[in-house]
Parts: structure tokens; C-alpha cells; sequence
């Protein structure tokens, strides 16, 4: 049968997807959570990265020892999480994930800027800010320093900690707004971003037209960053305007429209960061997993993305 | 005991290897046959035969990681167990309703699509997880990997079992869309 012939399929995955999902680590992920005392939240925290890479069996570094944490041929044993002032992010090696971010192949020290904090092991996460001098500490990316991407040492371990999403220990459905998202990226004018382009699903290819036309481009820096009229709103929110009385047996029909609809929408700033939105122009509705927030499409931002990128 | 010294047990034909395999994942390959069969007494048979398949295949394997080696022969030998015995009438078992949740992303077929052969819907298939936002590919490979129930992984997340499901939805729906672009029939 042929959902048979999937599920067998789907068994054969790569080992890091199947190590990274494994249940065992994400209860002791949750324990730890529980026993912290200033990060007050009970559930498991989550990184909705941008198609951010997991581990990769050797680690692109000049560093072999193993630092702290668990850690298998110097190379942490699990995706890594820090959390850093109202943000969480993630550990990133993979050499497409580091592409896709605008981020060079190989993490080398000379990337390690300005000591940024000290980090100890624990919390609801795995990395957490410390005020005790530790041998983890964070630093700014020298070629870029931004809140979006910062260099990790652990040990003598280097690596990338890119920005996944803002975050609120108290409340974990808090979500944000494209704004917010473009100050991470160190955006303060349109000046800021050099090109808007349309990506394939995978995000490693611009499949439609490429933005860099610095009026075109202030104009959406312009109506993304009007927050009386770009509304933005949380998961529950947008998932009642968009499928509440859809009747159940019609909901994945009604998903599946909705996925067809997506078009992948990469942002490169000047320092040649990258970050992605979603847009699904048939809904009205543009995603930013960064923020954890659905804005709803006003009619000017519809036209733009008409007029300057055909979509529709 | 670390993978690389249990390794060594099996390289050396030492027993002590599949004493040190079943007291370190004993408990991680359980769980993998349980989600599929739902049934104590089959599932135990098919973490014995893991180990009994680790001890013929190691050597000439070495695995990178021990883990997943073993959570995959285990899996395979589930489901192998699960189509035999057809068991999606028993109480509760998660195999059946994965089964009909996957059959949301098959494809559609097309004039021009070829049938494709299992490696390539593998590289398919990886390729797309690759691209997911690491939470979301953790709640696929759980429900389809795993076959964890849905209560358990939101339980596991820390949120909804609504959300899981529309989570799965939305994710299942992405990938007919590529198995549908890369023009895969199956």
C-alpha cells in the first residue's frame, strides 16, 4: 500500500532527525526546565527557526576538544538551545543551514567579536546567561554584529547561535511583529536590506524575481513597518480567522489549500544576513516564525507583492 | 558505558555487548516497537531480535550512532510484525491512524510523474525535513518516525493537541506538495 510504502520510506531518514526527535531527550529537556527557579514555565521550550540544520556527524572547526555538555566527538550530542534576552537561539553547524542564514561555511575564531555574556549549562533551555565567569561565552559575529547571529564558545568548541524566535518565559503564546524582527537584524531603514526575493521551498534558490531596486524596497520596509495598519496577531488567533467552522473532516483539504498557497519570501540585509517570511497571498496573511506572528496583508503590501514580484 | 566501548564489546564478540546494548537502550527501542504494535509480549520479541541483529551485523557495522542503528532495525521489525499480524483492530495502537494520516500527503497522480525507487524518495524525504524549522521536523519525525501519539507530543512540547495536529496537518500538506513537484509517484 502506499502509505505503507511512506512510513517505510520515512524509516530510513538520517540519523540526526531521528536522534534530534528522540523522545528520552526531550523529557530530560522538560525535567531540567522544571527545576529552574527564574525561568518560571512548566512546558518544554521551542525554536521555530528559519529551515535552521541540525548536527552534522564531523564539525566544520579548528577546535576538537570536547567542551562541556553532551558532547560526542566534540560536537554537541542535540540541537543546543540558548536563551539570551527575550530570545531564544539555536546552535547551528550544518553547512546549508549556515548558507541559507548568509553565514560563511566554516565557523572560525577570527568570527568571535566582542565578549557578549557567559553562559552556564541549565534552565529551561541549554544554555542560559550567567553573571559567574564560565568557559561558555557568547560574542558578537565580528563581521556583523547584530542581536540575529552571535559566535558561542563552549570549551573549545566555536560555533554559530542563530537567532530563532523572541521568546517570554511567562508566556509562552507572546508573539511579536516583523518590526521587532527587522531590529534584530540590525534594520533601522530600508537602507538596511539589499534584496527581497522569492526562494523554492527549500530556501536555497530564488525562483522568482529578485528585489534590489532601493524604492521598491522602501516602499515594503515602509508598509511592513506600519504598525497601526500591518496587524499582527498569535497562532490561535489566526488559525480561528482562517479554519474555525471548517468542518473536521474537511480541515486537512482545507490545509492543504493553505500549503499550496505558500511562497517562500527571503530578506538579505547589508551585511548579507538572511531571514525568510511567509506569505500566502490567496489568504491574506504574512508569516514571520521569528516573531511567532501572522500579519494581515493590507491592500498596499497585497499590490507590491503583485506589482513588483508577480505574485497573486 | 558509551557507544564506542559497546562497539568494541561487539567487535570483540564479547556477550557483555548485548547486556550493556539492551541496559542502555533497552528502554528506547521498547518504546519505538511499542507505538508500532501496542502489545507488550510482540514488542519485547522484536527488541530481542534487535539485539539478536545487532550481534550478526556488528561487525562488519560500525555505527555512527547507536542509537538510531538500533531504533531503526526495531522499527523495521514492527512493522514488518505490524503488516503481518494486521493488528489495527487492537485498542489504541498509533500505526493505523499515522497510516491514514500519511495518506494525506500521496500524491496525486500525474501524466508525467515516473514511479520512483525508495532511495530517491528517501533523499526526498530528507531534503524536507531539512528545510522545516527544527520544533516542527521534531513533531514529524516523532509522529512518523516514532509513531508517538499525539497527546504525548504535546505534552512533550508543551502545547496544545490541537496544535500538534494542525502542526502535523499544515507539514504533511507541505510535503505532497513537494513529493508532487519532484514528481514522485508511489
Amino acid at each position: 500500500m502506499k502509505n505503507e510504502r511512506l512510513l517505510d520510506a520515512f524509516g530510513q531518514i538520517d540519523d540526526e532527525f531521528v536522534e534530534e526527535a528522540d523522545p528520552e531527550k526531550r523529557k530530560k529537556v522538560k525535567k531540567k526546565s522544571n527545576k529552574n527557579t527564574w525561568i518560571k514555565w512548566g512546558a518544554m521550550a521551542a525554536c521555530l527557526c528559519f529551515a535552521v540544520g541540525v548536527l552534522v556527524p564531523v564539525m566544520n572547526s579548528l577546535f576538537n576538544a570536547k567542551g562541556g555538555g553532551d558532547f560526542q566527538d566534540g560536537v554537541p550530542a542535540e540541537p543546543a538551545l540558548i536563551y539570551y534576552q527575550g530570545a531564544l537561539y539555536q546552535c547551528c553547524f550544518a553547512e546549508d543551514a549556515l548558507k541559507r542564514a548568509g553565514l560563511p561555511a566554516e565557523i572560525t575564531v577570527d568570527l568571535a567579536g566582542e565578549h557578549v555574556a557567559y553562559l552556564e549549562m541549565g534552565g529551561a533551555v541549554d544554555y542560559q546567561e550567567t553573571i559567574t565567569e564560565t568557559d561558555k561565552e557568547l560574542f558578537q559575529y565580528a563581521p556583523a554584529p547584530t542581536r540575529a547571529v552571535y559566535i558561542l564558545r563552549d570549551g573549545d568548541n566555536y560555533m554559530v547561535a542563530l537567532f530563532c524566535r523572541t521568546y517570554y518565559p511567562d508566556d509562552k503564546d507572546a508573539y511579536t511583529d516583523l518590526a521587532e524582527i527587522y531590529r534584530f537584524f540590525d534594520i533601522s531603514d530600508a537602507s538596511d536590506i539589499v534584496s527581497i526575493a522569492q526562494t523554492d521551498w527549500n530556501r536555497e534558490k530564488v525562483t522568482g524575481a529578485e528585489i534590489t531596486e532601493p524604492s521598491a524596497i522602501e516602499e515594503f520596509y515602509s508598509l511592513t513597518t506600519d504598525i497601526t495598519r500591518l496587524v499582527s496577531m498569535g497562532n490561535d488567533e489566526f488559525q480561528s480567522i482562517v479554519f474555525d467552522g471548517i468542518p473536521e473532516e474537511k480541515q486537512p483539504e482545507a490545509h492543504n489549500a493553505f500549503a499550496d498557497d505558500l511562497k517562500i519570501i527571503r530578506v538579505e540585509t547589508k551585511d548579507g544576513l538572511r531571514f525568510y517570511l511567509q506569505y500566502y497571498p490567496n489568504y491574506g496573511f504574512l508569516e514571520c516564525t521569528h516573531a511567532m506572528a501572522y500579519h494581515m496583508v493590507t491592500p498596499e503590501l497585497k499590490l507590491w507583492f503583485e506589482t513588483n514580484m508577480d505574485i497573486k | 558505558m558509551d557507544d564506542r566501548q559497546i562497539i568494541e564489546l561487539y567487535n570483540e564478540r564479547s556477550e557483555a555487548a548485548i547486556s550493556e546494548t539492551a541496559d542502555k537502550y533497552g528502554r528506547y527501542c521498547h518504546y519505538v516497537a511499542y507505538n508500532i504494535l501496542y502489545n507488550e509480549q510482540d514488542s519485547e520479541e522484536c527488541v530481542n531480535d534487535t539485539w539478536f541483529r545487532a550481534w550478526n551485523t556488528i561487525p562488519p557495522q560500525q555505527p555512527n550512532r547507536l542509537s538510531t542503528f538500533l531504533g531503526k532495525i526495531t522499527r523495521n521489525l514492527a512493522l514488518d510484525k505490524y503488516k503481518y499480524y494486521n493488528r489495527e483492530k487492537r485498542g489504541g495502537g498509533q500505526t493505523a491512524l499515522v497510516l491514514d494520516e500519511l495518506n494525506e500527503c500521496l500524491p496525486a497522480m500525474g501524466s508525467t510523474e515516473q514511479a520512483v525507487n525508495d532511495r530517491l524518495l528517501v533523499e526526498v524525504l530528507n531534503s524536507f525535513l531539512r528545510s522545516l524549522p527544527a520544533e516542527k521536523r521534531q513533531i514529524f519525525v516523532r509522529r512518523y518516525w516514532y509513531l508517538s501519539a499525539v497527546s504525548e507530543i504535546a505534552e512533550d512540547f508543551g502545547i496544545s493537541e490541537s496544535n500538534v495536529k494542525v502542526i502535523l496537518l499544515r507539514t504533511t500538506s507541505k510535503l505532497k506538495k513537494v513529493l508532487e513537484k519532484e514528481g514522485i509517484v508511489l
